[in-house]
């Protein structure tokens, strides 16, 4: 049989076939023993087994888990990390090497999970409201209402919170004092903030001047402060001994891999946890957000996604997350 | 409720919808997975490629446009990560094969059942071996038509090839599964036997075809690529 018949018989197995060609199929015994050869063939090859189950899940989790992965602006579209990487190298990013897949799971397992987090601001929390009800039950001690004890310190927030809001730089700055007069200070004006803030904060020695902070509102100027902070090392880590032990450290490529635990720049990175959220500290920040912006918040760069991170280093808390422009 | 369409879970999805992907996944895992399974034509090859293609299809969906329809598009990918996969690992011959029909004997079953299993393995073997030995492009047309039951049109957009080299690849490749499977021994019909090669340079048997269409990798190649166009 020629391949011209056998590729007709074959179309009239898929219904292809014009009606001429279906009536000179149906009018060849030939050509149905062709046909019918062809289905055998179609039905055993189509008869392919199912994965087992555990198989199934598994790979139906793995593909979840890729998603869970990619950064929300990747998942609407907007944005790809190689894109966001891209851009930190055009703009003349001088972060750290890319690292190996094992470091980086290193990382992440360091990570703290979610649950641990959220129950150590739930203890924070405690902490504050404890704090808060201590301090205002010794100014009211003459009052048995505490309804109107809570009245007070609702109050007392909510100037402390305006007086923040009017000089936040100021406010800040007496937040984040070392002097523990000043700190007291604050405790007093406001109590249900300033205590947290050096607990969570982890201390007053790590916090800088907050003078030199900047507030930043929202993802935007997120990303512009990091990729700032980021052209502004440019230069001052290639002249470490790694550096130039393994040649020069001007892009992503040449920097060498372990220059982040050999050479910490320790002008611009104090001792803060990466907690395993970022490659990179870039800065301290003050957040925009009701109760974030009492405090200074880490910003960092995630290295494999290109983005930049806000968080707070104390709890390994993720604020917020984005693209380097 | 009616269950939602392909469109509308796309949509979710991609609006950051995870139980949406979910569903979207595991309605099309089973003709993924079967997809990778009939081209890399082994389990271990098969898991892998399906995985990576699930991942490629999680990762790729943002920008999944719509201009073809989601299945299409999902077995598109499939049938890439499995022929990457092909390109990885050279599959080893296998150890059945109905062709030949040379055995010597078969060992006495004791037990019926066990003997149908053995023989569904060895079955599942030899279609393995056949389309083994198709060449990749060959496979990939039948299975995307076979087991993924995509049209021509599909099937052409996603080989990127004319619709007349899907219908002769698809044509010409079912039949060297014939051939190699021995399909016609079940047949009723006298006259369908492989004839005997022809002469060169001529496509009118069988044999002929299945030769020129056989993969190089587990085949003695031949001299040159056969023209697939119809």
């Amino acid at each position: 049989m020629t391949d011209d018949l056998i590729t007709l018989a074959s179309a009239y197995l898929d219904g292809a076939v014009t009606p001429a060609e279906r009536a000179q199929v149906e009018a060849d015994p030939e050509l149905l023993t062709e046909v019918e050869r062809l289905r055998r063939v179609r039905a055993v090859v189509g008869d392919a087994e199912g994965a087992p189950i555990s198989v199934r899940e598994r790979h139906l989790a793995a593909a979840l888990d890729a998603w869970d992965r990619m950064p929300a602006a990747e998942r609407s579209g907007d944005s790809t990390p190689s894109g966001a990487l891209s851009a930190a190298a055009a703009g003349g990013a001088s972060i750290t090497a890319p690292t190996s897949l094992r470091d980086r799971r290193d990382r992440r397992s360091r990570r703290k999970p979610l649950s641990s987090r959220v129950l150590t601001i739930a203890a924070a929390a405690v902490v504050l409201v404890g704090a808060g009800v201590v301090i205002n039950g010794a100014m009211n001690s003459g009052s048995d209402d505490s309804s109107a004890d809570f009245g007070i310190e609702a109050d007392d927030d909510a100037a402390a919170t305006a007086e923040l809001e009017s000089t936040p730089l100021d406010a800040a700055a007496e937040t984040f004092d070392s002097d523990d007069e000043a700190a007291d200070e604050v405790v007093v004006a406001a109590p249900p903030v300033a205590p947290d803030a050096d607990a969570i904060s982890g201390g007053p020695e790590v916090a800088p001047a907050s003078s030199d902070l900047e507030v930043l509102s929202g993802n935007d100027e997120l990303a512009v402060f990091a990729n700032a902070k980021v052209i502004s090392r440019t230069g001052v880590l290639p002249d470490s001994d790694a550096a130039t032990e393994t040649g020069p450290a001007d892009g992503p490529d040449n920097a060498p891999a372990d220059v982040e635990d050999t050479a910490p720049d320790t002008t611009l990175a104090p001792p803060v946890d990466l907690c395993g959220l970022v490659d990179e500290f870039v800065g301290f920040a003050l957040w925009d957000t009701a109760g974030l912006f009492d405090e200074p918040i880490s910003v960092g760069i995630d290295n494999p996604t290109g983005e930049a991170v806000a968080y707070q280093d104390a709890t390994c808390t993720e604020i917020a997350r984005t693209p380097l422009p | 409720m009616a269950p939602l369409s392909d469109d509308e879970l796309v949509a979710a999805a991609q609006g950051g919808d995870r139980n949406a992907l979910d569903q979207l996944l595991r309605r099309h895992y089973d003709r993924v997975y079967a997809v990778c399974r009939r081209v890399t034509g082994g389990t271990s090859d098969a898991d892998d490629a399906c995985q990576e293609a699930l991942i490629k299809i999680t990762r790729s969906l943002p920008r999944f446009d719509g201009r073809s329809a989601f299945s299409t598009w999902a077995y598109r990918i499939a049938t890439n990560a499995s022929l990457d996969e092909l390109r990885k690992r050279k599959r080893r011959p296998s150890l059945h094969s109905l062709r030949g029909g040379d055995d010597e004997g078969e060992p006495e079953q004791v037990d019926p059942m066990a003997a149908k299993r053995v023989d569904a393995v060895a079955d599942r073997l030899a279609i393995d071996a056949a389309l083994g030995d198709l060449s990749d492009d060959f496979k990939a047309a039948v299975v995307l038509r076979d087991v993924a039951d995509l049209d021509y049109d599909e099937i052409a957009d996603i080989l990127d090839i004319p619709i007349g080299t899907v219908k002769s690849r698809i044509a010409r490749g079912r039949a060297a599964l014939a051939d190699q499977l021995r399909l016609d021994d079940l047949l009723d019909a006298p006259d369908t036997a492989p004839a005997a090669p022809s002469e060169a340079g001529e496509h009118h048997d069988h044999a002929g075809s299945s030769e020129e269409i056989s993969d190089p990798g587990n085949q003695t190649p031949s001299p040159e690529r056969p023209t697939d166009q119809p």
